[in-house]
């Protein structure tokens, strides 16, 4: 049995395998002779094992508060029932790609919401127009109720529709039964107090359409404000972007419901932004601290 | 009962029970989800405090760790423990986290992996002075960050090479000289 003395060198060469089990038995061997006759390289492999014992037996830390407030506000299940945020749970998808994506439909709402402004803006007149002033009685323009009757159209307009139904149709189904109630010979009315009458009807509409969504976003401003410096400046720079964007669409689409109470369309498009809406501040509310 | 019985039924293997409130989690009881939270956070936390160094930066990412937990739980099919599944994630959370910020601070962190315990400024924000007496806790998170990683993970978390090297992206070559690196820096903190 050859018993060849070991170099400082060497030892230090060996000292990480050793410590990792992988080394054969003989340098096994070596190191713990080595270790016996070197001071130094002894006290080194004594530190070495002292170290990997106490850092395998570290005490947990604790927090100095309490995090669960914050998860629970984070997790906490949806006010509004909207059925597309799937892509949210599915983690599937970037946060740019989401960002972008809530970019897209923003500047999209826009473009429908100035659509349906500039239509009510064209329709409108006709109806002053056509009726004298405290003659005839008011008649309801098919094309005007037209909407409100009609099976939703539009690719993606099915879902957003079925949740609209109970709030938002039922606000504009009250106001074409009472639009259609002026139908009948039942008297003469001015058109001050039509405009009065379609204003809040409109009114009512956007007020039954937007409470949930007014207090599902005003949660969600609490809880975004909360995170904000938790979370990347340049994204919290886009998402607020993207909610002006959204917060124009929103105050198009109501003005022009003021004008066309039973657009059907447009209170589909005031849905559709408050929504859009919802759900990037829902995805920044989710977004992981700092990206 | 009945059902609580079935869940906690050992697995075929033996090596772990089925945790009853992660089903529950899964199936959407936030009550069950934040007795996991209460149960398991002190060592998400732990982990995440000693890989970054950053006690509030770490709670954040323990938030983090169990939003995401909360997200994927669907995915929980009780192949492991919940505690390994959930430190799994909080490591993965912190890494994703890392090259999030690495994106930013890459130059600085390579300029420290170059540089010896002395010039890096731990969590409290001090250099170490001459003769300072560290406990160890305090001298892991002065570490140079990618030897603390390494160090957090084998040595404390008790993860393998190949498992850290799978997570860090390198070769398990490269995790063992961290490791050795660390180990020699941390004596030398210790010491003096």
């Amino acid at each position: 049995m050859t018993t060849h003395a070991m170099s400082c060198e060497d030892f230090n060469d060996r000292l990480m395998a050793y410590l990792e089990h992988e080394t054969d038995d003989d340098t096994r061997a070596a190191i713990e002779r080595h270790s016996i006759s070197c001071g130094d390289c002894g006290a080194l492999l004594a530190d070495l094992r002292k170290l990997r014992i106490e850092s395998a037996n570290l005490p947990l830390l604790t927090p100095s508060r309490d995090l669960w407030s914050g998860i629970a506000a984070r997790i906490e299940a949806p006010v509004v029932p909207i059925g597309t945020v799937r892509h949210l749970e599915s983690g599937r998808g970037t946060t740019t790609r989401r960002i972008l994506r809530g970019a897209l439909i923003a500047a999209s709402l826009v473009g429908a919401a100035g659509i349906g402004y500039l239509a009510a803006v064209r329709r409108t007149p006709d109806i002053r127009v056509s009726r004298p002033v405290a003659q005839a009685p008011l008649t309801l323009r098919p094309e005007v109720v037209e909407p409100a009757i009609a099976s939703p159209t539009g690719s993606n307009g099915s879902a957003q529709v079925a949740r609209l139904e109970p709030a938002a149709s039922e606000a504009a189904r009250g106001s074409q039964r009472s639009l259609a109630s002026r139908e009948a010979p039942a008297g003469v009315r001015t058109v001050a107090n039509t405009a009065s009458a379609r204003e809040g009807e409109a009114q009512t509409a956007v007020r039954t359409l937007t409470a949930d969504y007014d207090r599902e976003i005003s949660r969600l401003r609490v809880l975004i404000d909360q995170r904000r410096n938790q979370m990347d400046p340049v994204t919290v720079a886009i998402i607020e972007k993207n909610l002006q964007v959204i917060d124009s669409a929103i105050a198009e689409c109501k003005k022009a419901i003021g004008r066309d109470p039973a657009s059907r369309f447009l209170i589909e498009s005031l849905n559709q932004s408050l929504q859009t809406k919802v759900e990037l501040m829902r995805t920044a509310a989710l977004l992981p601290s700092r990206t | 009962m009945a059902a609580v019985a079935t869940l906690e039924a050992t697995t075929p293997s033996g090596s772990h029970r089925f945790d009853a409130d992660a089903a529950l989690a899964a199936a959407g009881d936030r009550q069950a989800f934040e007795r996991l939270y209460r149960k398991h956070m002190n060592r998400v936390f732990s982990l995440c405090a000693r890989m970054v160094a950053d006690r509030l930066r770490a709670e954040e990412l323990t938030q983090d760790v169990f939003v995401r937990a909360w997200e994927k739980l669907h995915l929980f099919r009780g192949e492991s423990s919940f505690a390994t599944w959930l430190h799994r994630l909080a490591v993965n959370v912190v890494l994703n986290d890392r090259k999030t910020e690495g994106r930013r601070r890459t130059r600085f962190e390579e300029e420290d992996e170059e540089q010896g315990m002395d010039s890096f400024i731990g969590v409290v924000g001090m250099p170490l002075a001459p003769g300072d007496l560290l406990d160890l806790e305090d001298a892991i998170t002065r570490l140079p960050p990618g030897a603390r990683r390494v160090f957090t993970l084998h040595d404390v978390e008790g993860y393998k090479h190949e498992e850290i090297a799978e997570m860090l992206g390198v070769t398990t070559g490269a995790t063992k000289a961290q490791l050795h690196r660390a180990r020699l820096l941390l004596r030398e903190a210790l010491n003096r």
